[in-house]
This record gives C-alpha cells, structure tokens and sequence, in this order.
C-alpha cells in the first residue's frame, strides 16, 4: 500500500518536473542563479571558520551578538554575498565575552568589537556604510510565524514599506533567496518578538531578534554598496555540532 | 538502552514488520521511535507554500507526543534553510516553508534540492529513513513550489 503510495508519488512529480522544464525551455527563460559555487562555498567554509570562536564565547557568557561584514561578490553571481576570509583565532584562556572576543581578532586588521548595555557584542569586520539599516519602521506588524522564527522575522523587517521604499533611494536590494525552512509553531513558553513595534529602526528591530532568540543576526554588504544579506546564526534552537 | 548521542537508524526490514493491532498502537502512537515523514498537508499562500509532515515509527504509526525535535539537512545548503537547528515539533507535525518571500519571487528560477532529517527525542539521535525532493520554480515571476518523497 505505501510502496504503491510511494509510485503515484513519484510519476506525478517525475512528470511536473518535465512539464516545468519544458516551459523554461519554451520561455526561453534562463536559469536563477543560485549553485553551491566554489565562492559560495569559501564564503560559507570563512563563516564557520569565525562562528567556530565566536559562538562558544558569546553563549557560555549569555551574550548575542552582531556581525557587519564587507562582503565578496563576485561579479559573475550577483545573488552571491558572500562572508569574507578573516583572521581569527582562538581566544586566551583567561579571556571571556567582550574581551575574547576582541582578542580572537587581534590579527585582523579593519575589525571593531564593542558591547551595549543590553549584552549585545557588536563585531564589524572591514567597512559597511549599513545604511539601510538606519531606516525607521513606523510600525512593524509581525504575524505569529514571523514572531517565533528568527529568519521569517528578518524577512518580515525587510519587507517593510519603508525598508522597501529606502532601498530603492539607495539603489540597494538582497538576494532573492528560496526558503526551505522548517517553522516554530506559536506555543506558550517559547522565545518570540513582540507583535507590534512602532517607531523602531531597522537596526534596533534586528537587535530585538538577536537578544529574542539568543544568537547572532549577520549583516554582510557589498563593496559596491548595491546588495546586503542579512542571516541568522547561533541562537536557542542552534546545533552546536554543526560548527566542528 | 542506548548511550547518549548514539544514532539508531530504521531500516526497510523494520517496516515490513506486520501492522500492531490498534490497541498497541496506543503506546507507540504517544512516543515511540521515530523511523519517517509522512507529507500530510499543503497550503500554498502564493510565494511560499506551508507543507506538513507527519512523524511516524517504522510501522507508520503517527508519533504525536511532545519531545521531539527534527534537524532538516538541505543538500545542496542554499537560501535560507534550518539546517544545524533542531526545531521542536507539536504533536509530532514539522510545517516546511517552501517558497520565496512575498514580493521576492525571482523572475525565473528552478532550484533541486534534496531533504533528509535528524530527529532528536530523549537524547537519542534518529536518522529518518525519509528524503524529499524540493522544488522552487518561478517562471516568468510565478511561483511553484513542490515536495514529493523520494523515499518515504
């Protein structure tokens, strides 16, 4: 019964998948460009090599953080920002959060490390203008999937009018990146943000996601200025495996 | 009882084994051993679709209690996904967002990737037998959005 299941299942999508190749052809349509390119693939192995060091530290001291990266795009994929090489190292013993952390990048040049009073530790490596990021949200209206899952919440901040509208000033835009995100179900006693924040720039409603979910919003930016990406690493529901 | 971290895997033969009689299926239905994902829902919203997977042991039995936890390894690891997360279920059910953001959908895409899970329950790791074929289509901006099991 299931192995019959199983069949249907399978002809039924062999042969959308064929109509739908089919009609790019027909469309004469190129392929979206988004492949595991040996850039992205630096990118990806630079990321880890930085959140290896930084994440042990900022949970074990209960911190959050931020990261503003002067990203790699090559030209040749523009849906590509991709995470900078950058020196680190692991931290002296006797060092914890803030300190550790700037002592893990004592190498690298162009790095700033500061904390706020909300325990939030700041990392900027190279330069980003981050201006987008200075947009004021009049009210940012989340639904309950945005407000328990870090990633739709960033989308939702994104998709703003007024983040909309200054990315058009600004001639910026982010990648259209396909979603396969498995989601947090609402449910009393998990980690969420609020429903409703007014007057609040794009900035402090990315900080509200970092400090809500307990890990690190990255912000990364093109040299040219003209693409920004923003992720979510680390946090409460984080596999902390996945960094060795 | 197995060590902490140790990973079981479900097999084929372990499927086969005759159906329990409903009264049996009681206690596993609560919370027995994970072994698959059964894709029990779709809503498509426009430029995402919402799919919804049910738990199920290696006799196909719904495993709805609370505890466990699912890890989606998305290969190749591209846009914006779960992997190296454990996200807990209710009652057993994962919902996947599969899709683009609304007002983000490219013009033209058609994007392959493929799905298998980790299930955390009580300490123990669980490799599920499961793996599902995902597609992001766009064409001429509209979106398309599909799961299918490739192995159940």
């Amino acid at each position: 019964m299931r192995d019959k299941k199983h069949n249907t299942w399978m002809r039924v999508a062999a042969l959308f998948t064929v109509m739908l190749g089919n009609l790019c052809v027909f469309q004469g349509t190129s392929a979206f460009a988004i492949t595991r390119s040996a850039s992205a693939e630096a990118g990806r192995r630079n990321e880890q090599a930085v959140l290896k060091y930084v994440w042990p530290v900022l949970k074990s001291a209960g911190k959050v953080g931020r990261i503003y990266y002067r990203a790699v795009c090559p030209s040749n994929n523009p849906e590509l920002v991709a995470f900078p090489e950058v020196a680190v190292r692991p931290p002296a013993s006797n060092e914890t959060g803030r300190a550790a952390i700037q002592d893990m990048f004592r190498s690298s040049e162009h790095t700033i490390v500061t904390e706020d009073k909300s325990g939030l530790i700041r990392i900027k490596l190279g330069t980003v203008s981050g201006e987008i990021l200075k947009t004021r949200i009049s009210t940012l209206k989340l639904d309950p999937k945005s407000q328990y899952n870090d990633m739709v919440a960033i989308g939702r901040i994104k998709g703003t009018r007024e983040v909309k509208y200054r990315e058009s000033e600004l001639n910026m835009r982010s990648p259209k990146r396909p979603y396969n995100y498995i989601t947090i179900q609402p449910a009393d006693g998990l980690p969420h943000v609020p429903a409703i924040m007014t007057n609040i720039t794009m900035e402090a409603a990315l900080d509200v996601v970092a400090l809500t979910f307990k890990g690190i919003v990255l912000y990364g930016e093109c040299p040219r200025g003209d693409v920004y990406q923003i992720d979510f690493i680390g946090g409460i529901y984080f596999d902390d495996r996945s960094l060795r | 009882m197995m060590a902490s971290g140790e990973i079981r895997i479900s097999t084929t033969t372990m499927r086969q084994m005759p159906v329990l009689a409903e009264s049996g299926c009681y206690s596993l239905c609560l919370g027995g051993d994970p072994a698959s994902f059964s894709i029990i829902g779709n809503t498509n919203f426009g430029a995402n679709s919402e799919f919804s997977y049910q738990l199920e042991d290696a006799l196909g039995n719904p495993l709805i209690a609370p505890g466990y936890s699912l890890q989606e390894h998305l290969v190749p690891d591209i846009g914006i996904n779960t992997n190296g997360k454990f996200i807990p279920l209710t009652n057993g059910v994962a919902f996947d967002t599969v899709g683009f953001d609304v007002g983000d959908v490219p013009k033209n895409a058609f994007i392959v990737s493929t799905q298998t899970f980790t299930i955390q329950y009580r300490g123990l790791y669980y490799e599920l037998t499961s793996v599902f074929q995902h597609l992001n289509i766009a064409v001429n901006g509209f979106p398309i959005n599909i799961v299918y099991p490739i192995y159940p």
